[in-house]
């Protein structure tokens, strides 16, 4: 596999629309930490990220036909993962909405909140504030959370997220701004080491 | 101020938190997912396109949808005022025929008015004939010559109707009663009845000729007349026969008289 390493991701994918399986792998190899990182930070959970990623790249087989070289790969696939990640999050809603409505107040095991998704292990690893942030992130909609995380987190452009997102530069601009806001606003409530 | 300068400390902090990575056995699982998958979709692919999903789908055949329409409505329309087009037509026709605008010529019998003026050489005649018009006096004297060559007179055709036509004075026609003189000097039934048919027959066969002398591609034939212009044809070939017959009635009157005369001579001279 050294010899792709000096391809552009774009070159990659179009290698792999001619069917050289080799490039794939190494577009897997480039992005599976950083599609597995954003997931994670979109659920909060690292196995539901895990599987959604694979998901990610399962959808970039399928459809490699799809993707035209007038877009850079990253916006593409960061779009699939996007997408990838609102159908499982609408899923879930979905599924919470039925154990709801499904409660049985003599049998209270039914009721289940939103499983943070966070271990001892990695909360020591990642500290306590980064363990607050992470519920502060889950806590936010869907609509600001994920521009953030592409933003703050994945530190990509603002040209690259209107792509991404398909919403207008301004109207990310102001969710960027309003979800930095709210971030704030909820870790200074839930974060019980805030320097005040 | 910039955005990411306002709230530089929490971006700062979101840049710091620790990057999850995949595991280990992560491009295993994922190559074994697209190999369980691979096959899978390769089968449901053909599946998939049901008649909804084609018309509907993502992958739709949308465009197809008003062509078809069009397609539909077109053949509808085409069958619906297609037949009422031919039925308008017929009925056009009907009136116009009924109406006498496109009467066909006729070939044979009595002609139509247009053709009156023909210069068909015996045509006139006949066309006097027909219209039922008295003819002037020469062309009287000319059918007088021409019936008193052929025309031996009869007494019991006096007797006749006025309204019968030819064919049926024929059949009516009873043979004069034996032992009587003036039957003896008469000609039997039948040869009278060939002499007076030979003029008529002569005139039609002279017209006939002369029509097939002017248009000789165009046949003489029942199929060329539709069945309106058939029932006038026999209409007008009756009055025209007719009025022959009436002609030829005066004309048996004056012989029979002459006859008569002549015998009632001979008898006052035995």
């Amino acid at each position: 596999m050294p010899e792709y390493r000096s391809n552009t991701d774009e070159e990659l994918i179009l290698m792999f629309q001619n069917d050289d399986v080799e490039a794939f792998n190494e577009i897997v190899f480039r992005y599976k930490n950083k599609v597995v990182n954003f997931l994670y930070r979109y659920t909060g959970n690292r196995e539901e990220a895990e599987d959604l990623a694979q998901d990610t790249f399962i959808k970039v087989f399928r459809s490699k036909h799809l993707y035209k070289e007038i877009a850079k790969f990253s916006t593409w696939f960061y779009t699939i993962a996007v997408n990838t990640a609102k159908t499982n999050a609408k899923k879930k809603s979905r599924m919470s909405t039925m154990s709801l409505s499904d409660y049985d107040p003599e049998n209270e095991k039914d009721y289940e909140l939103k499983d943070p998704g966070f271990t001892p292990e990695e909360t020591a690893n990642a500290g306590i504030e980064n363990y607050y942030i992470q519920k502060a992130i889950n806590s936010l909609d869907e609509d600001f959370k994920k521009i953030i995380i592409l933003r703050d987190i994945e530190d990509l452009d603002y040209e690259e997220i209107v792509k991404i997102t398909g919403l207008p530069m301004g109207t990310v601009k102001s969710r960027i701004n309003r979800g930095r806001e709210k971030l704030k606003k909820i870790l200074s409530d839930i974060y019980p080491y805030n320097e005040k | 101020m910039n955005n990411d300068e306002q709230h530089i400390d929490l971006r700062e902090k979101l840049l710091k938190l620790p990057r999850m990575k995949a595991r280990g056995g992560f491009e295993n699982e994922l190559l074994r997912r697209i190999n369980l998958l691979e096959p899978v979709s390769v089968k449901s692919e053909p599946g998939k396109s049901s008649l909804w999903e084609m018309l509907f789908g993502k992958k739709s055949l949308a465009w197809t949808i008003p062509a078809v329409s069009l397609a539909v409505i077109g053949i509808v329309v085409l069958s619906v005022f297609l037949p009422m087009y031919k039925t308008d037509d017929m009925t056009k026709q009907t009136s116009e025929l009924s109406s006498g605008k496109d009467k066909l010529p006729v070939t044979s019998g009595t002609l139509p008015n247009e053709t009156t003026g023909s210069s068909i050489p015996g045509k006139d005649i006949v066309n006097d004939l027909d219209i039922g018009k008295s003819p002037s006096p020469e062309k009287k004297d000319e059918i007088n010559k021409g019936y008193n060559e052929t025309f031996v007179p009869r007494s019991t055709k006096t007797e006749f109707p006025s309204n019968t036509n030819v064919i049926d004075s024929r059949k009516e026609t009873t043979p004069p009663e034996k032992g009587t003189e003036v039957s003896k000097n008469l000609t039997p039934p039948v040869e009278i009845d060939k002499a007076v048919e030979k003029p008529v027959i002569k005139e039609e066969s002279r017209i006939e000729n002369n029509n097939k002398g002017i248009e000789p591609d165009k046949k003489i034939s029942a199929p060329l007349i539709k069945d309106n212009e058939k029932i006038t044809f026999d209409v007008d070939r009756n009055t025209g026969i007719k009025a022959k017959e009436d002609v030829k009635k005066k004309l048996a009157k004056n012989l029979t008289k002459e006859i008569l005369e002549n015998l009632k001579q001979k008898i006052i001279d035995n």
